[in-house]
Formats: C-alpha cells, structure tokens, sequence
C-alpha cells in the first residue's frame, strides 16, 4: 500500500516540443510505494511526461521536484527505463555491464567498481532472474530480458522512483508474467513505479492510480473513478466502445495504437 | 633477425617508428569511441579542417601544432554552430571541404607547394625531429590519461546519452572533452599520418577489434594492439619496398580488418 511521504510532485507543468505545446498544465503527487499507471492514445504526453520528470526535456512553465523519503540520500534519483527502440543494441557490452551503468554516480569520479557496487549488481541480476545471463551480450537478449536488463540498472542504481514506458511492448507472454511478480516485490521496498502503456486492461487491474492523459491531466485517481466510461469516452471518443456493467466497464477498443511510438 | 634492426642504425628512423608507435596507440583508443558514437565523419572532417591553421602557421613560421589546434578547435565551434542551421552531416561537409580549400589555396603560396602539400596530408613520419617527437608524445599522453581519466563516463555517454542526462552527468562538458580529445590527436597524428589518411588510424583498427571482442575495454586493447603493430608494419614495408610510410600503415591497417572480417564470419 502506499507509504506516508512525497516522492514526486508534479506542479502546473507545460512542456513544448518542437515548438508544440504537448503537455498543459500538469499537476499530481504521487507517495511512496504507489504504482501508478499512465494511460493515454499515441501523442497524448505520457514519454514527454517520462523524459521531463527524468530531466530530458526542459519545463515551458511549472515545477517538478523528485523527493526521497530519507533526507540523508545524497542523490535522489529516478531510474529511467527506455522504450526499448531506444537502445544501441550494436553496442559491445554485456548484461552485467550495462547495470554497472546504473552505478556510475556511486561509484563517483576517477574510481573503480568496489565490492559494494559489484554486489549491488550481482543483487539486480538475481531480482530480474538474469545472474545466469550477466557476461551475455546485449544483442544475443530476447525482448523481455533485454528490458529486464534495463529494470535491473535501475535497481542497481538505487533509485526511489522507477518510470518505465511502455515495458511490455514487443515482450513475449513470461517476461510480462516475471515483470509483473518483479514489481510486486518492489512494492516491498517502498519502490515507487510509474508505468506508461495504452493496455487499459493491464492499467485497471494493476495500478493504484491511473493518471489519465491526453496532453492534459483528464482524470487522476484510482482505476475505477479515472477510467470511467465519461473520462474514457472524452479521450478516446469513437475509438473505444464501452458498456456498463456490475462488475465494471466493459472496454471494446480497435487496438491500432499498440507497439506504436509517441 | 638482422633485417629488423638494420633500419634502426638510422636515428631518424627511431624517431619516426617512436612516433608512429604512439600515433598509432592512441588513434587506436580515442578512435573506439569515435567508432562506438558514429563519428568517424565528424574526425575525418577535423583533420581536413586543420589544413588552413597548419599552413597559417607554416608560412607565419609558428609551431605547427599550436595553427592545426586552433584551427581543429575552430572548424568543430563553427560545425556545432551551424547544425542548428542545416543538417549536421551537412553542416561537417561545409566547414570540411571550405576549411580544406583554404588551406590549399594558403599553401599555393610556398614554391615547395607539392611536396608540403603532400606531406600534410599523408604524414612525414621520418622527418620527425626530436622536439616533434616530444611534442607528439605529450599531446599523445595528454589524450590516453584523460580517456583513463573519464573512461566510464564516456562509456556511458556512448552507449546511453539518457541515463547520462538521468544521472545528471555533465553531458556537453564530455561531449566537448572528447571532441577536444579528437582534435588533439588529429594534430598530434598530422606528421605520421597526414590529415588524409588520420581517420584510418582513427577508424579501422576500433572496427577490426569490434569484429573480434564483446566488450568495450577488450575492444579497445585489441584496438591499441593493432593500431601500434600497424604502424610498426607499416613502416618497415616503407623502408623496404620504398613506399610512402602513411598509407604504407593504412594499408596493413585495412589488411589486418579484412582478415578479420573473414575470420569472424567463419566464426559466427
């Protein structure tokens, strides 16, 4: 269940792209250990959203602060995981190399992994389930385990917060089962998880709160109140046909945004 | 065994075998990230851009090195201002091919034109004097200690300019170390291998260890390794079968990868 302090607060935030206005006036908190699901059609701001609370993009207006639960972290920060079109799949690393990545600002400047940071490391790989796989290349990793590679940095990074965009496009049927039970046990540790994706089935039934976007905050809270047919019907329009029901909404989309990119 | 050490009874070939040695080590290390970041365009066009500054220098009788540096440092301000403009391929075609023109036209001046011309662009490795070679051996050295310096840095700004900005890294402030990095070796390679044939050295040893390695500190030795037994190689062909030293290196450069090349198919 969600924990008693702020980890993110997102304030009044405006971000442009190309000259365009893509997210207006956007505005939530969200506390530690929450799971929350960010929904919305292509071009609706979710990776814009992602990339400006990481520090990628610059803020048109409004303010954005990361907050750690323990004033005594020296550096919070949010572990970022990539669509997976995103990565150099050419480059020569290996799967243990890649989440040492996630431990360069601990390690610090003009030093060497230590032991602490090799566990650390070791650690990541047993949560994900790849230890077997850490000297693999990175071109020789399925779909699923690639993006397991990636949840493991930013475990190994340590951070509090964890965004991740659209992790189980392209990924086959047991790496969404082990994602899933992984970020079950991450709740365990007051890791906060924010996940992008347009599957709503998967928002409703996982999340505990669903930011509902479309270049604009259209509904932010629990599942049930932020999908409601009203919210559903104003964001997907003829897209999505929708029946009520005792046990809830029943959802008939034409999928066509699926694997696609914002 | 007498062959290989006839041609060190000459000073000045120890000097230049000296020279190509570190040239081609270090082309070899900086050149793993240029390959790894898709840059090879960007230092092929650096090295032509520092013509202009090394025949300004020549004529004005100032040390080379310090024309072809300012002139490096220049033509990359000018590539990173214009790519706002056009594309950034684009804008490295531009400031390439004027800055070269120029320096062509600069040295059109000289009655020694073609044989200064030619020695700029492939390399003069045995008229290497002994300042050159220290000068060539502190710039070298200067390259080598601040890539071990920020190794993992530039790793990672390499492999994930995201996590770099993630991590709040200082991003531009190692993109322009590098882009330092490149231009001092450029110049430091200008009497071994000339601005021409830079890139070779530059490029293709980094592609053969990629063919052969799975990581980025193996690739980067095999690099080095092929880099500097190139150079060696090279110049005792030029010695033997009278060839000119730096395209004598980058042929057994492009050799050792077509090897490779075929090996690593057979293998995979």
């Amino acid at each position: 269940m969600a924990g008693h302090c702020e980890v993110l607060r997102v304030e009044e935030v405006s971000v442009a792209y190309d000259g365009r206005v893509v997210l207006r006036q956007v505005t939530f908190t969200v506390w530690s250990g929450e799971r929350v699901a960010v929904v919305g059609p292509n071009g609706a701001g979710k990776s814009t959203l992602f990339k400006a609370i990481v520090g990628l993009l610059p803020l048109q207006s409004g303010r954005i602060d990361v907050l750690g639960c323990n004033p005594q972290q020296e550096r919070v920060s949010v572990g970022y995981v990539p669509q997976r079109e995103e990565v150099d799949l050419s480059f020569p690393v290996t799967v243990a190399d890649v989440v040492m990545m996630g431990r360069i600002r601990h390690i610090g400047w003009l030093r060497r992994p230590s032991r602490r940071d090799r566990e650390r490391v070791r650690w990541a790989l047993d949560q994900v389930g790849l230890a077997d796989l850490a000297d693999r290349p990175l071109k020789k990793l399925s779909g699923g385990q690639i993006q397991r590679t990636f949840i493991a940095r930013a475990l190994a990074q340590e951070a509090p917060i964890l965004l991740m965009d659209e992790p189980f496009a392209g990924v086959d049927a047991t790496s969404e089962e082990a994602i899933l039970s992984l970020l079950d046990r991450l709740r365990e540790r007051q890791i906060t998880v924010l996940l992008a994706t347009h599957d709503l089935r998967m928002a409703t039934e996982w999340s505990d709160r669903v930011l509902l976007l479309n270049g604009e905050v259209v509904a932010w809270g629990p599942p049930r109140e932020a999908l409601c047919p009203a919210a559903l019907q104003q964001v997907y329009g003829r897209q999505l046909t929708l029946w009520e029901h005792e046990r809830g909404v029943w959802m008939l989309g034409d999928d066509h945004c699926s694997g696609g990119r914002e | 065994m007498g062959w290989l050490l006839e041609p060190l009874a000459y000073p000045f070939i120890v000097r230049g075998l000296l020279a190509a040695i570190l040239i081609g080590g270090v082309c070899a290390v900086l050149g793993t990230y240029v390959t790894l970041r898709g840059m090879a365009f960007f230092g092929d066009a650096l090295a032509h851009a520092i013509l202009p500054g090394v025949a300004v220098a020549y004529l004005a009788r100032w040390p080379l090195s310090a024309g072809a540096l300012a002139a490096g440092i220049l033509a990359a301000a000018a590539i990173g201002y214009l790519q706002h403009r056009v594309r950034e391929d684009t804008a490295i075609g531009i400031v390439f091919s004027g800055a070269f023109a120029l320096g062509v036209v600069l040295l059109s001046t000289v009655r020694t034109y073609t044989v200064d011309l030619a020695h700029f662009l492939f390399g003069n490795v045995l008229g290497v004097s002994p300042s050159d070679l220290v000068v060539i051996a502190v710039l070298g050295g200067t390259v080598l200690g601040v890539t071990a310096a920020f190794h993992k840095e530039l790793v990672v700004l390499a492999f994930d300019p995201v996590l770099a900005t993630v991590l709040r890294l200082p991003a531009s402030l190692l993109r322009y170390l590098l882009l330092l990095m490149l231009a001092v070796t450029v110049v430091a390679s200008l009497q071994v291998v000339g601005v021409a044939l830079v890139v070779a050295m530059l490029v293709t040893p980094p592609a053969t260890a990629y063919l052969l390695t799975r990581r980025v500190g193996a690739m980067m030795r095999l690099a080095a390794l092929f880099g500097v037994l190139s150079a060696i190689a090279g110049l005792y062909l030029s010695y033997y079968l009278d060839l000119p030293s730096g395209p004598a290196m980058v042929l057994v450069c492009t050799g050792i990868f077509l090897v490779a090349l075929l090996f690593s198919r057979r293998k995979g």
